[in-house]
């Protein structure tokens, strides 16, 4: 028998366990390729250097560069960790005539047939899904066309070669846990009963201690404080981690294994006393594995309430489905004219269309834009209440901000207008429910009475009058007003835009998809990236559940011969297993939710919730990927319980 | 009224192209409510396979083995798990306890299994513990404690739930003479208690407590020895049947026949 075959072997017999290790590689195999597809796109590399297609890219080049860092280094523990559990049969190897040199051949024959499983698995998943990644960038981002489905030859030669060092490097590299050992020392490896773990409630405090103390610092709602302590935190919370892995587990289960009330049932009482058994070996992938959700979950979370509130203040800023600023009287009759002959072309319906015609002044240090009452009395804006009719005398100032606290108005306020060489003294209330109008220079809103404003107005010189036309209403969203837009929009900013001075044309679709892409770009490379993340995360829990499954089979024999049913037992393998899958997963969230509360604090708003959306729905994912796992595990497990008709 | 009944039970061991190993072959026998039996045989004669096959813990090639009135292979999976869990004690010869738990857990374990009270279960421990002596060492762990202390940890826990038939192989292999007639009392006062013993042993000393011994050769009844008389002469038959029997048990016969 070859070397290669006795290597096949070996993986074919214990493929359980590398299962999870091969569909982790895979999958950061699979995004990789998919990333390069579209890096290496034709369209983007000789396209239009500023186009969404081409940010997206830059991004994705990025996030290949993490993607292929983290994976060389969770290969190269997890490579260690597989080697290393398999040292004693290699010993037993030696002792049957293998040489050295034979042995560490079968060595890294093994680690690259494992390679080129998952680069094979890896670039073949990644063919399955380049349709439909394509399709989904077309979909998510604002562009002329969709992008054709590419995989040119280097994007398979950029992957082969990136990866394929990658899993080269990770082999040779696990040859350390054998080359500098004799035969013996081989054999040494070999299990003895393990010792039990002894904790120390010292490092069980300080562990304690680090995690609330980061928590509490995490909390506290001011942003400096925050900011100073992002880097702090992370490392205390971190270390605090791997602590309470260890000690606080060990410690939290001898406290249960004292109390006989819970302890003395035969659930709590195998679990409780096989599950410190087994800590001392699991602490560090517990650990570790904690930390990464703990990170996925976090920038998960920021990532979407970045995107919701980032998006939700670009509409807010943009109040006018359509603003068009004009030079004239006439300009403004066309312009009008115009808008509405392309907004019935394209069928677009729910606007209301309103002229304005106004000035600028000063209330103080502020530029205002006037406006009457009347038309602040009619368009709907985004919070806050309308406030009262003003008298003459009486103005309200509309803030272009809406500040988180709230929105409560204020007031009145004594203040005085400045308008050419006119001084008027007001009293002013302030809303700060959010703007009236779209962007412009002068960014306060000033509303006054009617009859004031058109006086001020009638006495304005014709060259300082601002022409306004105006559509409000639900009718803003939807395919067809963004036809009108594509139309309208290049039209306007050709024909009026002068370098400076107002926009001629603004509109509120337009800001929403502008900072939806943006924003959906960072999100949508940030996911593919979290996926490599959990994919290695879940495959180290796995992974530890498969090499102690031969100590776990004797265990679950003896308890089958002591007289646990077969279906007791299932219970309880799988109860155990979701305890180790669910510790972890239960820390990372409790992690993040501190993390979201920094993160509140500096968004100046609670985005908590978005935190718990992003962490139910990688809940959903390691729930699944745990109903799989633990069907295999039981399937691994139950052939050799000896019981009858085994 | 026989406790358990064996009827031409057959295991043959390994297949698919190796030699195939008959370690029971066509074995037939009865042991009835309060019997005391050892069965003896060279070592590889089949003792730790019958015995596993009567605990139904292994599963004939052939034959049937009857408990209580009930034969076993019409018993369902739950039903034959708590007929191990509440009637029978397993001394297994590899002692088979759980190296995450204590020798006191270890040996609560099929009491807690039945969900006993938790003050009920301490308590029996103890006492069980006190018998066998073990009460100095009961918060240790298996590996913790000696080969001998590990034995009689695992005939506490067999013995611990007062089970009505105990199935005992080679419990006192590792032990001293002094240990070794401590544990073959406790088996013979839960005896007069009312349970059922079949006890598997090398010993001739230990043999000497039992009532009736099969000997076992190649996997078939050899002969079988009853006592009559006192304790001390039926040593000696025991010893001039093992002589008879002939195998490897001569050499066990100067170890353990102090
Ligand atoms: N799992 C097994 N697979 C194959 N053969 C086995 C197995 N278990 C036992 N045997 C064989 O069956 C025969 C009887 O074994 P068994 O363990 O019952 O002997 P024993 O009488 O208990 O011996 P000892 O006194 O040494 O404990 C032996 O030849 C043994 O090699
Ligand atoms: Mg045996």
């Amino acid at each position: 028998m070859s070397l290669w075959q006795l290597a096949a072997r070996n993986l074919w017999r214990s493929r359980r366990r590398y299962l999870a290790y091969v569909a982790s590689a895979a999958t950061a195999v699979m995004i990789y390729f998919l990333h390069s597809a579209l890096i290496y796109h034709p369209d983007v590399q000789g396209g239009v250097p500023d186009s969404a297609a081409a940010f997206v890219a830059r991004g994705l080049k990025a996030a290949n560069v993490v993607i292929a860092v983290f994976s060389f280094g969770s290969l190269l523990v997890a490579n260690a960790a597989f080697v290393h559990s398999r040292v004693k049969e290699f010993g037993l190897l030696s002792l049957m005539g293998l040489s050295r040199t034979q042995l560490l051949t079968l060595i890294l024959v093994e680690g690259l047939l494992i390679g080129g499983v998952a680069l094979a698995g890896g670039l073949a998943a990644g063919l399955l899904f380049l349709r439909l990644f394509f399709l989904a960038i077309s979909a998510l981002f604002p562009l002329q066309e969709p992008i054709p489905v590419y995989a040119g030859p280097r994007v398979w030669g950029h992957t082969i070669l990136v990866f394929g060092a990658i899993f080269l490097v990770v082999s040779v590299a696990s040859l350390r846990a054998v080359v500098m050992k004799n035969p013996v020392q081989l054999l040494r490896a070999r299990r003895q009963p393990k010792a039990y773990p002894t904790f120390s409630r010292w490092q069980a405090a300080l562990g304690l201690t680090l995690c609330l103390g980061g928590y509490a610092w995490a909390a506290v709602p001011r942003p400096m404080v925050v900011i100073v302590g992002v880097v702090p935190v992370t490392v205390m919370v971190t270390v605090g981690t791997y602590l309470l892995m260890r000690a606080g587990l060990v410690a939290a289960l001898a406290w249960l294994r004292r109390r006989e009330r819970i302890f003395y049932r035969p659930g709590p009482f195998l679990t409780v006393s096989h599950l410190a058994y087994k800590i001392q070996e699991n602490y560090r992938a517990l650990g570790t594995v904690a930390v990464t959700l703990a990170v996925i979950l976090t920038a998960m979370g920021t990532g979407l309430s970045t995107y919701v509130v980032f998006v939700q203040a670009a509409v807010d800023n943009t109040p006018m489905a359509i603003q068009l600023v004009l030079p004239s009287e006439s300009d403004a009759a066309a312009a009008a004219a115009r808008v509405e002959a392309v907004l019935e072309k394209h069928g677009v319906a729910g606007l209301t269309y309103r002229k304005l015609t106004t000035r600028t002044g000063k209330l103080g240090e502020n530029a205002v834009t006037l406006a009457p009452y009347s038309l602040y009395a009619t368009i709907e804006r985004p919070r806050g209440e309308t406030l009262p009719p003003v008298k003459p005398g009486e103005a309200i100032l509309i803030h272009p901000y809406i500040p988180p606290g709230g929105t409560r108005p204020e007031g009145p306020k004594a203040a005085e207008l400045t308008v050419g060489e006119e001084r008027i003294p007001l009293q002013v209330w302030d809303d700060m429910g959010g703007r009236l109008l779209n962007p412009l220079p002068a960014d306060y809103t000033l509303v006054l009475d009617d009859s004031t404003f058109a006086a001020l107005v009638e006495r304005t010189p014709a060259a300082e009058r601002l022409h306004l036309a105006l559509w409000t209403g639900p009718g803003w969203k939807g395919r067809a007003m963004e036809q009108a837009l594509k139309e309208l929009g290049p039209y306007f900013f050709r024909t009026y835009f002068t370098g400076s001075g107002p926009l001629p044309f603004s509109a509120k679709l337009d800001a929403y998809l502008g900072a939806a892409s943006a924003l959906g770009t960072v999100l949508f490379i940030g996911l593919f990236i979290s996926l490599v993340f959990f994919a290695a995360a879940f495959s180290q829990i796995y992974f530890r559940l498969f090499t102690e499954i031969e100590d776990d089979r004797r265990y679950f024999q003896r308890l089958g011969q002591l007289g646990m049913s077969q279906k007791e037992l299932k219970r309880l393998a799988l109860g155990q297993a979701a305890v180790i899958f669910s510790v972890p997963f239960v820390v990372g969230v409790v992690h993040s939710t501190f993390a979201m509360q920094a993160l509140s604090t500096l968004m100046m708003r609670s985005v908590l919730h978005y935190g718990w959306m992003v962490a139910a729905a990688y809940l959903v994912l390691y729930g699944v990927a745990f109903a799989g796992t633990a069907q295999l595990y039981w399937r691994s497990l139950r052939p050799g319980l000896v019981l009858r008709g085994a | 009224m026989f406790v358990l009944q064996a009827q031409g039970l057959t295991k043959i061991y390994g297949s698919r192209g190796q030699v195939a190993t008959r370690a029971v072959d066509n074995l037939s026998l009865e042991v009835e409510r309060g019997e005391f039996l050892g069965i003896m045989g060279p070592s590889g004669s089949g003792k730790t396979t019958l015995l596993n096959l009567l605990a139904t813990i292994d599963q004939p090639t052939a034959g049937t083995v009857i408990i209580e009135g009930r034969n076993t292979a019409t018993l369902r999976n739950d039903e034959l798990a708590l007929f191990r869990r509440r009637r029978l004690g397993f001394i297994f010869q590899d002692y088979n306890l759980l190296d995450s738990l204590t020798i006191r857990e270890n040996i609560a374990l099929p009491l807690v299994l039945d969900r006993r009270p938790p003050a009920a279960i301490r308590a029996r421990v103890e006492e069980v513990a006190r018998q066998l002596g073990l009460t100095g060492i009961l918060d240790k762990y298996p590996y913790e404690v000696s080969g001998g202390q590990q034995q009689r940890t695992a005939a506490a826990r067999a013995i611990v739930h007062e089970p009505a038939i105990v199935l005992a192989d080679e419990p006192t292999g590792n032990l001293d003479s002094r240990s070794a007639r401590d544990l073959m009392e406790v088996l013979t006062l839960l005896n007069q208690n009312g349970a059922t013993i079949v006890m598997v042993t090398h010993d001739p000393f230990a043999a000497s407590f039992c009532r009736r011994i099969l000997f076992i050769r190649d996997g078939r009844i050899y002969s079988e020895l009853r006592r009559g008389e006192s304790r001390p002469a039926f040593f000696q038959r025991i010893l001039d049947a093992l002589a008879l029997i002939g195998g490897e048990t001569d050499e066990s016969v100067a170890v353990g026949g102090a």
